[in-house]
């Protein structure tokens, strides 16, 4: 998993003449100031510079009208994302211009989603395949302090596709990881472009059968050459279904037999284990010592020996349960083989039907009338071949896309992750005072928060649970996580610094942390850097940084206008 | 209408079916007793059913010492001093629980080391601080509680034996509650067993259940069994007890066992797959290797013929083991005239397959 880093953040209004700068070169930072000072307004614009929407933007900001830009590092290159101008845009290190849009959702976002590698794809109210807006990017690593300590997946206002709580889990946690939405995109497209094929195949036979039909009993031919290359195709494509049933029939025989010696295997383990069952049974019913009634010899009976004839119970139950799981196994594959079995002796017999009309007896008279429905025809089966021919190719297309989705989301696989995630939540929860309900079967989905000062720290051990999972188990892109004010909901003096603790004791490894609070609490680790903005209440711009960020500002802007 | 009438009406009388599940009870409490007292190194006989439910007999001579154990099972509510104490109008003496698990005392004397009531419900009565008792408590010595709880037992037992009675009761005799549920207790003790067969190895985990069937089976044997003038312990230890070298004897041979062919075939698989061998073939070498493998452990003559061949060509070349099982079975195949048994299920191949498996351990 790459690794993104903030650098520094760039705020400017030109309405103003007011700017400032917010260095993020640390990798754990404390933004730190009082109530009105301006510290959320810095948090908002970090994601917001990228195009991610957040939660209840402040009416005096939005009349300032504040560009920003926001310096980052990714796979070991420098970058700015620059808002400014009614645009989104990404220059690189030499504040070359990579890309830009005006258009969240349909410039901007996607080649964003592109940059970063982000592969998920949503389905839209219209039912249309889209690349979500970049919200869904960054969705685990922002909290929003007016929405994000009430319920989770709700930091920044354009999460508004449908299902998008569960697909942001889904793709996040690594339960459908990119690879999934990469073959869902590709199976999407493949499908359009499959139906169109099919609608051609239909529409092409449809038409060579019509011309077929104008005249019973005449067949659409007019020279002996086309006659020959029109029997000839239908034989190659004949030759080709006959191998196609061969192969088909000899794997479903063997199949068969495979099916005849599991069951014969689980006969016999069954039969050993009964017998197994029955000589123990005659054995315990008899004293320690045995005397043979025909020989007199004595044989020992104590309960070590009896033990030693069921012993082998446990293996023989486990090996039946094994072979049941083959049994089912061999029987499906069976089954899918005996169903394309039948569709190709369904096309073979609709070849045979069309060659014994070709075999019929052409008179002369017949070839003339025919002459010209046998053009249209030549012309239309030509065409029906090609698009058979890439039909079939797409079609296995698709049946690989679904193979793939289908690997990726497997029941062991995804309980894995979750036993992963629920154990942390457990940990995380216990950690933060926090009493869970259904111990050890929540949902990855969403966390039901409590009421009081016990709801933000709830969800707190739920996002964290979430990315710590995201680390093991998902492959996309990781951003810093930038917390807004957790102190909500009136935490006491003793759980604030709690949570502020947990904060950056369990972040996971390399994770940038940018959080804000009122006032940094004791105990923080040594590492992090606290700094203070706000000249005033209402007032985090600084007119004494306007000319110089101003004019770093202009850089972009004068590309952008171009 | 019949049926109506079957889920309508209460049964007259159930004594059966509970009488079953008490015994039952007794007998998973008393095997639940043999492996902790096994796990924790005691050498013991234990004999069912016989002066108590329960008993354990450890040392010998002058250091004999015997524990009685009477199992309580009961639905329902906790017991309290006053339902130990409790004592029927009719019927011989000692009438009451407590006054019964007192009579092991005054028959054996100084014999005996411990005499306990085990139930599945807890003892609910208080200690001498007003505290009460809880179900986590363990074995509670019945002279630990309050003066008023012991002395409605002390009552009970000098009304069941006139006269005075012995001062070691306060020593002796314990209340203990065995963390088995009425509705789970089977599931419960094999879940001990699997524990003990793991802790030997966890590759024994897979003998828990027929080790819990054959303890079980011996249980209820000697359980079941009437002593019948046995002439000394050793005789009754044959119709009434198992020792603690019976369940070492139990372990020796589940660390014995040797593998059957459903356990190492999937290692032989993957090299036979690797060697390019494909699934017909492999699942009739399968099933050709487990006709062999039972028919021999049946006794079959010729099965027993095969293996005996085998056992002597491993013996005359025991060289020619390769590092791969295809290599083995290709050198001795190659060493020996194996040849496939005229009518039986199995081959020559298969039964070299198997003894070789085996021989490798």
């Amino acid at each position: 998993m790459t690794n993104v880093r903030f650098v520094g953040l760039f705020l400017l209004s030109r309405t103003e003449k007011r700017a400032l700068k917010v260095p993020l070169n640390a990798s754990r930072i404390v933004i730190q100031g009082g109530n009105g000072f301006g510290k959320s307004a810095i948090l908002k614009s970090i994601y917001e510079t990228l195009g991610a929407l957040p939660q209840k933007i402040d009416s005096r900001w939005r009349a300032g009208n504040v560009s920003s830009a926001l310096v980052f590092e990714y796979q070991g290159k420098r970058y700015t994302a620059v808002k400014a101008l009614g645009m989104y845009a990404l220059f690189d290190a030499e504040r070359k211009l990579l890309f830009s849009g005006q258009q969240i959702v349909k410039e901007w976002g996607p080649q964003l989603a592109k940059f970063f590698g982000f592969k998920l794809i949503m389905t839209d109210r219209d039912g249309d395949i889209v690349v979500p807006p970049p919200s869904y990017m960054f969705a685990p690593f922002y909290i929003d302090q007016d929405m994000g300590w009430s319920r989770p997946w709700s930091s920044f206002q354009d999460l508004y596709l449908p299902d998008s709580t569960r697909t942001l889990a889904d793709y996040h946690s690594g339960l459908r990881p990119d690879a999934y939405y990469e073959a869902r995109a590709n199976l999407a497209v493949d499908r359009i472009a499959l139906s169109e094929l099919e609608a051609s195949v239909s529409t092409l036979r449809d038409a060579i059968d019509q011309i077929q039909q104008i005249d019973e009993g005449v067949s659409p031919t007019y020279d002996m050459g086309e006659f020959r290359a029109e029997v000839e195709d239908l034989v190659r494509e004949s030759e080709t279904l006959l191998t196609q049933q061969r192969e088909y029939r000899r794997e479903i025989s063997e199949l068969h037999e495979e099916t005849h010696l599991l069951q014969s295997e689980k006969s016999l383990l069954e039969r050993a284990l009964r017998e197994l069952r029955e000589e123990f049974d005659v054995a315990a019913a008899l004293p320690d010592e045995i005397e043979c009634p025909t020989c007199g010899q004595g044989y020992a009976n104590d309960l070590a020996d009896r033990f030693a004839l069921i012993q082998d119970e446990g293996v023989l139950t486990e090996a039946i349960g094994a072979t049941n799981i083959k049994l089912t196994r061999v029987r499906e594959d069976e089954q899918q083989k005996q169903d394309k079995l039948h569709e190709i002796e369904r096309s073979l017999r609709r070849i045979e039907h069309i060659l014994a009309v070709e075999r019929a007896a052409l008179s002369f008279n017949d070839v003339v009338i025919a002459a010209g429905k046998t053009e249209a025809a030549k012309i239309l089966r030509s065409s029906l071949g090609e698009k058979a021919a890439d039909a079939a190719d797409v079609r296995y297309r698709v049946d690989k896309h679904r193979d793939t989705m289908t690997s990726l989301t497997s029941a062991k696989r995804s309980g894995e992750i979750l036993k992963f995630y629920r154990a942390l939540l457990a940990k995380y929860a216990f950690d933060l005072d926090v009493a869970l309900e259904q111990d050890g079967a929540q949902s990855i989905h969403r966390i039901q928060a409590a009421r009081g000062s016990e709801g933000p720290r709830g969800l707190l051990a739920y996002y964290y649970a979430f990315l710590q999972t995201r680390v093991k188990y998902a492959t996309a892109t990781a951003f810093p996580i930038v917390i807004d004010a957790p102190n909500q909901q009136g935490q006491d003096a003793v759980h604030l610094p709690q949570m502020l603790r947990f904060i950056f004791a369990q972040a996971p490894a390399d994770a940038q942390v940018i959080v804000a609070v009122e006032e940094a609490s004791q105990g923080l680790p040594a590492d992090v850097d606290i700094r203070s903005y706000g000249v005033q209440r209402r007032q985090v711009l600084r007119e004494a940084e306007f000319d110089e960020i101003n004019e770093r500002f202009s850089v972009y802007t004068r590309q952008l206008l171009l | 209408m019949a049926s109506k009438a079957l889920i309508a009406k209460k049964p007259r009388e159930q004594a059966g079916s509970v009488a079953s599940r008490a015994f039952d009870f007794q007998m998973h409490a008393s095997m639940a007793r043999i492996l902790e007292a096994y796990q924790n190194g005691e050498g013991f006989v234990a004999y069912f059913d016989f002066f108590d439910d329960l008993i354990f007999l450890t040392g010998d001579g002058d250091d004999a010492a015997i524990c009685f154990y009477q199992m309580k099972s009961r639905a329902g509510s906790a017991w309290t001093p006053k339902r130990l104490a409790s004592r029927p109008a009719k019927g011989d003496l000692p009438k009451s629980i407590v006054g019964k698990t007192y009579h092991n005392l005054h028959e054996f004397g100084a014999l005996v080391r411990k005499a306990a009531i085990i139930s599945n419900q807890h003892l609910q009565a208080k200690y001498p601080d007003g505290s009460k008792t809880g179900p986590d408590d363990g074995e509670i010595l019945l002279s630990a509680l309050s003066a008023e709880d012991h002395g409605v037992l002390v009552a009970a037992i000098q009304a069941d034996f006139p006269g005075s009675i012995d001062p070691r009761h306060a020593e002796l005799l314990v209340y203990e509650r065995i963390a088995l549920d009425m509705q789970s207790f089977r599931q419960t003790l094999l879940g001990i067993v699997t524990e003990f067969a793991t802790a030997i190895g966890p590759e024994y985990a897979v003998s828990a259940q027929p080790l819990y069937q054959a303890l079980l089976s011996e249980i209820s044997r000697c359980t079941g069994t009437v002593a019948s003038s046995a002439r000394n312990l050793p005789e009754l230890k044959k119709q009434k007890g198992l020792a603690a070298s019976d369940v070492a004897a139990l372990v020796e041979q589940m660390k014995r066992r040797g593998r059957t062919p459903t356990e190492w075939w999937p290692t032989v698989e993957a090299e036979l797959i690797a060697d390019g061998w494909k699934t017909i073939p492999l699942r009739r070498l399968s099933l050709a290797c487990l006709e062999y493998w039972r028919a021999r452990e049946r006794g079959a003559g010729i099965a027993l013929d095969l293996h005996q061949a085998l056992a002597e060509l491993f013996a005359a070349h025991p060289d020619l083991v390769d590092d791969t099982i295809v290599g083995t079975m290709a050198a001795y195949k190659l060493a020996g005239s194996i040849l496939d048994p005229v009518g039986e299920p199995y081959t020559g191949q298969a039964a070299l397959l198997v003894e070789i498996m085996e021989s490798l351990g």
